[in-house]
């Protein structure tokens, strides 16, 4: 069952592994490298991985634990003392692979100091103005949608309608939205070698930077200008931090959102009485978000390094040890069922602990609004009889990858 | 009897505030605050739902 550990990864990959065998942790292959059930149902290779246990050892590529219970999920994710993202790398790939987008790949107190200056952007009062903005771009959406009369939903407003608004917001303009939201997708999607993701990562560097510049002499009413005017504990930021924090921006505030809406109508056009509790009460659609947030997780590659020694779950940790958080698994296994009524069952989907998603909040008004405005103006859409969901898992996330409906509007 | 947050493990969900904004608060950076508000003791279940919705595990209640 055990795979010989390549040569690259061997010794701490056999101690990971003689360490697991010998506290009994129980070892399953999870590869989200090549594991081709993920990109025909990605949830049973979640579930597959929850049962094996809250805590157990893959040996796939340079080998990793996987957290797959909630509470080992959140333990590790709100332990910053072991658990560091320094090296920020994807922790189940064969090539390691680092990133640089701040102030995810930090630890503290670095972390603390920048993720403060930045919060204030995104908190739910300074979000709550783009809500009209966000209805608008909606509407003219369903409108294309209409005149075209026929909808990949992923495609004519999963990636539109957040692609459209964040880029306007941030002040890059939306010319150019197709290339900029390949390039986000890149970063999310691909599984690049270091050079490649390099790259990508130069790419959005320069965009983002280029309007930061521009900002400092000519500022705006836009991200860009509030990226400038942000001080940490008073201070000025080193401009190469401020432009990583806005890469990570460009790259988070596009695709997932995106990737998250897509999975929340798959489900919707596939579960009539669901979609029909929304469409007569409104009201219902923040808690139906978390909810299919936390049922359909988009999986996310969250990964930690141990940076000392510890213990999870009685297991030995050592210095340089990678864990994997399985946070789709961990989210599904609360509650094996979909109930968009309930609140009381929480969710890992934004992250847990001290890096836990600052977009929430508008990625959360982005979700509520675009489904309202659906739902007001197409009530009633189903998936085509012969659909086949396709998906995909990159190094980010996991996306369906078209969501055909067949549409019947509402009587205007 | 009243909610208390415990500052060191909230992370902002806003779950809290969303769901009782009567008894919850968001700060400048939308973590969660208790408003100065003592809770109905007839609330009890939906007490408990609020505590359970914090993913942080970070809410906990305080008789009297
Ligand atoms: C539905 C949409 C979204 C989902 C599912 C999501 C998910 C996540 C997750 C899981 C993390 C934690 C990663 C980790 O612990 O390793 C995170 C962090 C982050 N997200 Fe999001 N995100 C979303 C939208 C956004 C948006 C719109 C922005 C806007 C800028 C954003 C900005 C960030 C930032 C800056 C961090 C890092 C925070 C830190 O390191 O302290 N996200 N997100
Ligand atoms: S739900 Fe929990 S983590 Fe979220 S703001 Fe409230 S107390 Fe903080």
């Amino acid at each position: 069952m055990l795979q010989a550990a390549p040569a690259d990864g061997e010794m701490s990959m056999s101690s990971m592994l003689e360490r697991a065998e010998a506290h009994g942790l129980p070892v399953h292959t999870f590869d989200l490298e090549h594991d081709e059930r993920l990109g025909v149902d990605p949830f049973a290779v979640w579930d597959e991985a929850t049962k094996v246990g809250g805590l157990f050892y893959s040996p796939a590529n340079r080998g990793f634990l996987v957290a797959a219970d909630f509470e080992t999920v959140r333990h590790v994710l709100q332990d910053s003392k072991v658990w560091s993202n320094l090296p920020s790398t994807i922790v189940y790939t064969k090539e390691q692979v680092d990133l640089d987008v701040p102030p995810l790949t930090m630890d503290p107190p670095d972390h603390t100091r920048y993720r403060r200056a930045l919060a204030p952007l995104f908190s739910p009062k300074a979000v709550a103005h783009l809500e009209p903005r966000i209805r608008e771009i909606s509407h003219e959406l369903v409108d294309r949608i209409l005149a075209q009369g026929t909808c990949d939903f992923t495609k004519d407003f999963a990636a539109k309608l957040p692609a459209l608004f964040f880029l306007e917001w941030l002040g890059l303009g939306t010319e150019d939205v197709d290339r900029m939201f390949h390039l986000a997708e890149r970063a999310t999607f691909e599984f690049p070698t270091q050079e490649e993701r390099d790259d990508i990562e130069a790419r959005i560097d320069a965009i983002v930077r280029g309007a930061i510049r521009d900002r400092r002499d000519d500022p705006r009413n836009d991200l860009a200008s509030a990226f400038v005017r942000m001080r940490a504990e008073g201070q000025e930021i080193p401009e190469d931090i401020v432009v990583g924090m806005a890469k990570l921006a460009f790259i988070a505030g596009q695709e997932t959102t995106s990737t998250q809406l897509g999975y929340i109508m798959w489900h919707l056009a596939r579960n009539p009485a669901d979609r029909q509790l929304l469409v007569d009460d409104p009201s219902r659609i923040p808690d139906a978000v978390e909810e299919l947030m936390r049922f359909y997780n988009t999986g996310g590659s969250s990964g930690r390094v141990a940076k000392e020694d510890g213990e999870l779950n009685g297991f030995p940790v050592k210095a340089g040890d990678r864990i994997f958080i399985a946070r789709c698994g961990a989210d599904r296994k609360l509650a094996p069922q979909v109930q968009l009524t309930r609140s009381g069952v929480p969710h890992s989907a934004f992250g847990l602990g001290i890096h836990r998603c600052i977009g929430s909040h508008v990625a959360r008004i982005e979700m509520r609004i675009g489904l309202e405005v659906w739902h007001e103006r197409i009530p009633n859409y189903r998936v085509p009889a012969d659909f086949v969901a396709g998906h995909r898992y990159g190094s980010f996330m996991q996306q369906l990858l078209s969501l055909p409906l067949e549409l019947a509007p509402a009587d205007r | 009897m009243n909610f208390v947050i415990d500052t060191s493990l909230c992370s902002g969900h806003g779950r809290c505030y969303t769901l009782a904004p009567e008894w919850f608060d968001a700060d400048d950076i939308g973590y969660g605050q208790v408003k100065d508000e003592p809770v109905p003791t007839g609330e009890r279940a939906r007490m408990g739902d609020i505590v359970a919705a914090c993913p942080e595990g970070a809410i906990s209640i305080k008789e009297g």
